[in-house]
């Protein structure tokens, strides 16, 4: 089981698209992993986000690999995560920070 | 990245000191790090289950990048609870900051991955450059 954080902002595109976003992601991850995820979806409300002090339109989604993965092969699956999420959002990048954690050290989640 | 989480009980911290948190916090990793303020998250979670508060009325929770000494992350974490104390009236004893690192090549931020400490300059600069080719493509 691979477990994924997302903390949206509330009033962000990706938040109305939850429920897409889940399946996006969890087929990322069998596809990647072959394992099942577990998606925690956490909205940040309004007035609760802020990116250089200001308010925030990124989201952030953590998640953390069932193995050790090679520098290669974690900036590749970055960047297909980064695809997911900016293409069914209809995003820009610079709203997204996506984290792959080892297994052994958690990331933010 | 990076990533300051916030949890207080209900009613510690009002609405209209978030933003000045936000921006002292933004503000403090900078001094400390030199990292560009465009790097800095800061979420506010009321009662949230994690990060756990043990006890206390508002904790902060920093995911930064691995590299930083332990000097600066202790300089960071008192800042931040002095910063707190004072715009939210909560005694010292009743806040507590923390952070723990991550690697930079763990994290995409804009499509790229971040750069290590210190190499913040070159790496603003290859993605301002890519977004103007990609501008121009578009």
């Amino acid at each position: 089981m691979v477990r994924c954080l997302c903390m949206v902002q509330q009033k962000q595109a990706a938040n109305r698209l939850q429920s897409v976003l889940q399946k996006s992601l969890t087929d990322f991850i069998w596809r990647n992993f072959r394992v099942q995820a577990s998606i925690i979806w956490m909205p940040i409300t309004a007035g609760n986000g802020f990116t250089a002090g200001l308010p925030s339109k990124s989201s952030v989604v953590s998640l953390t690999a069932p193995e050790p993965l090679a520098r290669a092969r974690r900036a590749e699956l970055l960047r297909a995560l980064c695809d997911v999420w900016t293409q069914t959002t209809d995003g820009r990048p610079d709203e997204l920070v996506a984290v792959i954690s080892d297994p052994s050290t958690a990331g933010p989640n | 990245m990076p990533l300051y989480l916030c949890n207080f009980a209900k009613g510690a911290i009002e609405d209209a000191a978030k933003a000045p948190i936000a921006a002292d916090i933004t503000q403090i990793h900078c001094d400390v790090t030199g990292a560009p303020p465009s790097f800095v998250h800061v979420f506010f979670l009321e009662d949230a289950a994690h990060p756990q508060r043990g006890g206390k009325k508002a904790i902060v929770s920093g995911t930064i990048r691995a590299g930083r000494t332990h000097e600066q992350k202790q300089r960071i974490a008192h800042r931040i609870c002095e910063a707190l104390s004072r715009r939210t009236g909560l005694a010292l004893a009743d806040l507590a900051a923390s952070t723990a690192d991550t690697p930079s090549s763990w994290v995409m931020e804009g499509g790229e991955v971040m750069p290590e400490p210190g190499e913040e300059a070159n790496w603003l600069a290859a993605r301002a450059a890519g977004r103007v080719q990609s501008d121009a493509q578009a």
